[in-house]
C-alpha cells in the first residue's frame, strides 16, 4: 500500500514541514500524517498549496513506516531533506523547533 | 474617494496613469474608458468610446474607426517585433502593449525601441500579467500608463513605481549616470 | 577598491526598502510565492533543500577586510556561523530566515554590499581574474570594466526578465583565470591592433555548461574601450528578443548563437549596435578615469626582489613551509611582494566553507600583511593579494593556526563542489560527501604535489555548477534507480585552452567512485613521460586507453 505525506517549505525559514491533520504543520517527518487514499491526499495538497503565508511549493512524497515502526521517506532526496546536510556542519547549529502553528 | 471598481460600468477600469505635474511625470490612478476589441468584437454601440484594436485590424478596418467619433489605437501582442509595427502606429495616440506572462520580458524591449528608435509619443500602455513590482522599469522603458492584472493593487503600484531615486544606465527616460553624475 | 559615492548608497539603500517591502507583502499575503519568487531571486533569495539560502554578490571577487568582518558578523547573527564561497566569486549563507533578510540586506549595505541579481533571469555578478591587479602577466586591471559592468547592469530595467540567466567574465591577463570561454559573455582586454599604447575588447559569446555545454565564439575581434557598454547592451537586446522562452533547458544565449551559428549571431548584434553605438551610451574618458581612480595600486613599498629568498623557502629544510610556499604561494608583479592563496580546502572539510572565525582572521591578516583586500576565487578559495615575501613564514604559521594553510592550491585536493544534494533541490547525488572522502583518501601531500596541477570538479546534477564539464577530471553525480552514481570524466579545462571533458566509462557507485579517482591518478604517475608532464597534457596525449585498462580491465 502506498503512502503518502503532504511537504514544503517553511516559508518563515525554508525549513522542510510535514502537514499533519488540522491545518498543523510539524518540522518532524515521523509526526507527520501519512495517508494511503488519492482523493484525501490531493485534497490535502489542495489545501497545503493555497496556505503561502505558512508554507511554499508544496508537494507530495511517498513514505513507509521504518524498521522501528516510524514514518520515514522512501527517497534519498528526501531522506536527506527531512534529517539535515549528511555531514558535519561547520559551526553550532541551533535546535529546530517541533512543530509550528 | 476613489471609485470602487464595482461601481464602474462594464468595460471601464482603474489604471496607472502618468501625467505631467510640475515638469515631472506623476502617476495617479485614473478610471480609464478605452475597449480592447478582440479581432471578432463588435465595435461599441456607444460611439464615443475609444477602441483599442489589433494591428491587423487597424490596417483592414482604418476607414470605420476613422468614422467613428471616438479614438482609437492599437493593441499589441509583447512579443511584437518593432520594426515590422513602428510605422502603422506611429500617430496613434495610445498603443497598448500585452505582457503574457510577467517572466516574459521581450515587452520590455518592444517599448522601449517604439519609444528611443521610432520616437513613438503616445500614451504607452502595459496590459496583462502586469504586477505592481514591474512597473518601474516599464516605467524606465517608456510606457505612461499600467493596467494592472485584476486584484493587483493599484495603490501599492503607485508607491513601486517610485521605488528608486536613482538609476545607473540609460534607458528611455535618461542618459547614463555617467553623463548625470555630479 | 571601488568606494561608493552617494549614487552608489543611495542604490542600494532603496533596493533594501524595496525588499523589505515586498517580504512584507509575501507575510501578509498580500503576494504569493508565484508573484514573490522572481523578486526574491533578484536578490538572491533560493528555496533549498533545508532552508532559504542567500547569495550574496562580492562584485569581482574582491572584498575589504571591513565588509569580510561584516560578512563574518552575518554568519554569526543570522546564519549558522559559516559561509561558502561559490564557483562565481560570490559567498552564500543556508539558513536565513525570510524576515531577517531586509535585516542582512541593510547590514550588508552599510558596508557598501548588496545581493542584487546573484540569481533570477537577468544580468549576474560579473566575475574575473583572482589575481587581478597584481599578477605578473597582467596586460590590464580588468576590474574598473568589471565595475563598469555592475553598474550598467544592475536593476537594468530592460533586462530583467531575459529568457534565463546572463553571466559575463572579464580577464586581463595573458592567463584566463576567469573562464571567460564558459560565460554568456566573455570580455578578453586587447591591444588596439591600430594602437598598441591603447586597449579594447575582444567580445567573446555562447560559453556555459549544463545540459548543453559549449565554449563561447568571437562575435567580435576588438571592441574599443568606449564601445564596451553599447556592445553589451546591443548582445543582450538580441538575446532578450529572440533567445528562447519555451524551454527552460534550451533558453541560454549559448542556444541562439548554436541555433543562428555565429556569423548571423554576429550580424544580428551589430546591426542593433549599429544603432545606439554612437548614442548617450558611449563610456567617459571622465567616466573611465573616476572608476579607474578607484583601483589605483597600494602604497607598495619599494623593496628589493626576493625571489630567491621565496625559491629557498620552497626548497628548505621546513617541508610544511615549502610545499605551502610552493603550491600556495604566487609571483608578485611587484618585487618584494609576493600573493597568498588560502586555501579553503583542508581535509575532512566540505569545499568552500568558512567560519566566522577564519574570515575574521583573514580579514585581521588582510590588514596586517597587506592592504586590506581579499579576493575569492573560481575555485572556491580566497587571496591575500599583497604580502611582504620576507613574511611568509609568520604568515604561515598565522593560517595554519586556523587550518587555512592547506598546500593544495592547484592541486587534486583542491576540489570544486557544488553544495550537491545535501543542501540543493535541484541535486541528483551529494557531492560533499565525495569531496570529503577523495581528501580523506588522497592525503600524503609529497604524493599530492608530484601529482602537480590538475583541477577535480564535482557536480551533484547535470545543472553543472561544480563546472564538472571543465574538470581535468570531472565527476557528475546522478540518479541511477533511487541510489546515487557517479560519471568520471577526464581531459576538461576552464583556460585559455578550453575544452569540454568525455565520460570514460559506465558510472560508479558511492562506494566505487573515489577508489576510481585514486586509479586514474596512479595510471597517470606510471605512465606520464616525466614528471614535468602535467596531467592535462598527458590525457590529451595519451587518450583514455591506459585509464579504461586500469579502471574497467579493458580499452
Amino acid at each position: 500500500m502506498t503512502l503518502w505525506m503532504i511537504t514544503g517549505n517553511a516559508t518563515a525559514d525554508g525549513a522542510p514541514i510535514y502537514l499533519q491533520t488540522n491545518g498543523r504543520w510539524t518540522r518532524r517527518l515521523a509526526e507527520g500524517l501519512a495517508v494511503s487514499s488519492e482523493e484525501q491526499r490531493d485534497r490535502l495538497l489542495a489545501e497545503a498549496k493555497a496556505a503561502e503565508r505558512i508554507v511554499c511549493d508544496a508537494y507530495v512524497i511517498d513514505v513507509r513506516q521504518g524498521a522501528r515502526g516510524q514514518l520515514e521517506a522512501t527517497s534519498l532526496r528526501e531522506r536527506i531533506r527531512a534529517e539535515g546536510p549528511t555531514l558535519t556542519l561547520l559551526g553550532a547549529a541551533p535546535l529546530r523547533a517541533a512543530a509550528i502553528a | 474617494m476613489a471609485t470602487p471598481d464595482a461601481q464602474l460600468g462594464p468595460g471601464s477600469r482603474r489604471i496607472i496613469r502618468l501625467r505631467e505635474r510640475d515638469g515631472q511625470q506623476l502617476p495617479e490612478i485614473v478610471v480609464d474608458h478605452w475597449q480592447r476589441l478582440r479581432d471578432d468584437e463588435p465595435y461599441p454601440a456607444l460611439d464615443t468610446l475609444p477602441v483599442l484594436v489589433s494591428l491587423a485590424r487597424l490596417v483592414n478596418e482604418r476607414e470605420q474607426l476613422a468614422a467613428r467619433s471616438g479614438s482609437f489605437g492599437v493593441w499589441l501582442p509583447g512579443a511584437a517585433e518593432p520594426e515590422e509595427v513602428a510605422e502603422a502606429v506611429a500617430a496613434l495616440p495610445l498603443v497598448a502593449i500585452e505582457v503574457p506572462k510577467f517572466t516574459d520580458g521581450r515587452h520590455f524591449s518592444l517599448a522601449r525601441l517604439l519609444r528611443e528608435r521610432y520616437r513613438f509619443a503616445g500614451e504607452l500602455r502595459a496590459f496583462g500579467d502586469v504586477l505592481p513590482d514591474q512597473l518601474f522599469y516599464m516605467r524606465r522603458c517608456g510606457y505612461t500608463s499600467f493596467e494592472l492584472k485584476p486584484g493587483k493593487s493599484l495603490e501599492t503600484g503607485l508607491r513601486t513605481l517610485q521605488v528608486f531615486s536613482v538609476s545607473y544606465q540609460a534607458a528611455a527616460d535618461q542618459p547614463p549616470l555617467y553623463r548625470r553624475r555630479i | 577598491m571601488y568606494r561608493y559615492d552617494h549614487y552608489d548608497q543611495t542604490i542600494v539603500d532603496e533596493r533594501v526598502a524595496q525588499f523589505r517591502d515586498q517580504v512584507a507583502r509575501r507575510l501578509s499575503g498580500e503576494i504569493g510565492e508565484d508573484e514573490f519568487k522572481p523578486l526574491r531571486l533578484q536578490n538572491g533569495l533560493y528555496m533549498q533543500l533545508h532552508a532559504y539560502m542567500l547569495r550574496v554578490a562580492i562584485p569581482y571577487g574582491l572584498l575589504s577586510s571591513t565588509q569580510l568582518r561584516k560578512l563574518a558578523e552575518i554568519a554569526r547573527k543570522y546564519d549558522r556561523g559559516y559561509g561558502h564561497f561559490s564557483t562565481r566569486q560570490n559567498i552564500q549563507y543556508n539558513w536565513p530566515r525570510l524576515q531577517d533578510v531586509p535585516d542582512i540586506l541593510a547590514e550588508l549595505a552599510s558596508v557598501e554590499m548588496h545581493a542584487i541579481q546573484t540569481s533570477g533571469n537577468c544580468i549576474r555578478n560579473s566575475t574575473s581574474d583572482h589575481l587581478a591587479g597584481v599578477a605578473r602577466d597582467e596586460i590590464v586591471d580588468p576590474r574598473v570594466y568589471c565595475e563598469l559592468i555592475r553598474q550598467w547592469s544592475t536593476f537594468h530595467p530592460e533586462f530583467a526578465y531575459l529568457p534565463r540567466k546572463f553571466k559575463i567574465a572579464v580577464t586581463g591577463a595573458v592567463k584566463d583565470r576567469a573562464a571567460v570561454r564558459i560565460n554568456d559573455i566573455g570580455v578578453r582586454v586587447v591591444p588596439d591592433p591600430e594602437d598598441p599604447s591603447r586597449h579594447g575588447f575582444e567580445i567573446l559569446v555562447g560559453g556555459g555548461l549544463g545540459r548543453t555545454p559549449r565554449i563561447a565564439e568571437v562575435c567580435r575581434e576588438f571592441l574599443p574601450r568606449e564601445h564596451l557598454l553599447s556592445y553589451l547592451e546591443a548582445i543582450l537586446r538580441v538575446y532578450n528578443r529572440h533567445g528562447r522562452r519555451d524551454n527552460k533547458f534550451k533558453a541560454r544565449i549559448k542556444i541562439l548563437v548554436g541555433a543562428l551559428g555565429i556569423a548571423k549571431f554576429r550580424a544580428q548584434v551589430e546591426a542593433e549596435w549599429a544603432q545606439i553605438r554612437d548614442g548617450a551610451m558611449q563610456l567617459t574618458d571622465a567616466e573611465f578615469e573616476r572608476v579607474a581612480g578607484h583601483f589605483e595600486p597600494p602604497p607598495y613599498r619599494t623593496l628589493p626582489d626576493r625571489d630567491t629568498f621565496v625559491a629557498a623557502l620552497r626548497l628548505g629544510k621546513d617541508r610544511t613551509l615549502g610545499r605551502w610556499v610552493a603550491s600556495n604561494v604566487i609571483a608578485h608583479k611587484v618585487p618584494g611582494y609576493s600573493i597568498v592563496m588560502i586555501s579553503l580546502k583542508p581535509k575532512g572539510r566540505p569545499p568552500g566553507d568558512a567560519t566566522s572565525e577564519q574570515m575574521e582572521l583573514i580579514a585581521d591578516l588582510a590588514d596586517q600583511f597587506g592592504f586590506g583586500q581579499i579576493v575569492v576565487t573560481h575555485e572556491q578559495n580566497l587571496v591575500l593579494p599583497d604580502v611582504e615575501s620576507d613574511r611568509l613564514p609568520e604568515l604561515h604559521a598565522r593560517l595554519t593556526a586556523q587550518e587555512l594553510a592547506e598546500p593544495n592550491i592547484g592541486k587534486v585536493t583542491d576540489i570544486i563542489a557544488c553544495p550537491g544534494l545535501d543542501y540543493c533541490s535541484l541535486a541528483n547525488a551529494r557531492s560533499i560527501p565525495i569531496a570529503v572522502r577523495i581528501g580523506q583518501q588522497i592525503d600524503d601531500l609529497d604524493y599530492i604535489h608530484d601529482l602537480g596541477d590538475l583541477t577535480l570538479n564535482i557536480s551533484g546534477c547535470i545543472n553543472a555548477c561544480g563546472q564538472h564539464h571543465v574538470g581535468n577530471i570531472g565527476i557528475l553525480g546522478i540518479d541511477k534507480q533511487g541510489e546515487e552514481f557517479y560519471q568520471l570524466m577526464l581531459g576538461g579545462s576552464a583556460s585559455d585552452d578550453a575544452s569540454l571533458g568525455k565520460i570514460l566509462g559506465p558510472a560508479f557507485s558511492s562506494e566505487q567512485i573515489v577508489d576510481a579517482v585514486a586509479t586514474v591518478l596512479s595510471t597517470y604517475v606510471d605512465n606520464r613521460e616525466s614528471p614535468d608532464e602535467p596531467f592535462l597534457d598527458y590525457v590529451r596525449r595519451a587518450g583514455f586507453g591506459p585509464f579504461k585498462e586500469r579502471i574497467y580491465g579493458h580499452a
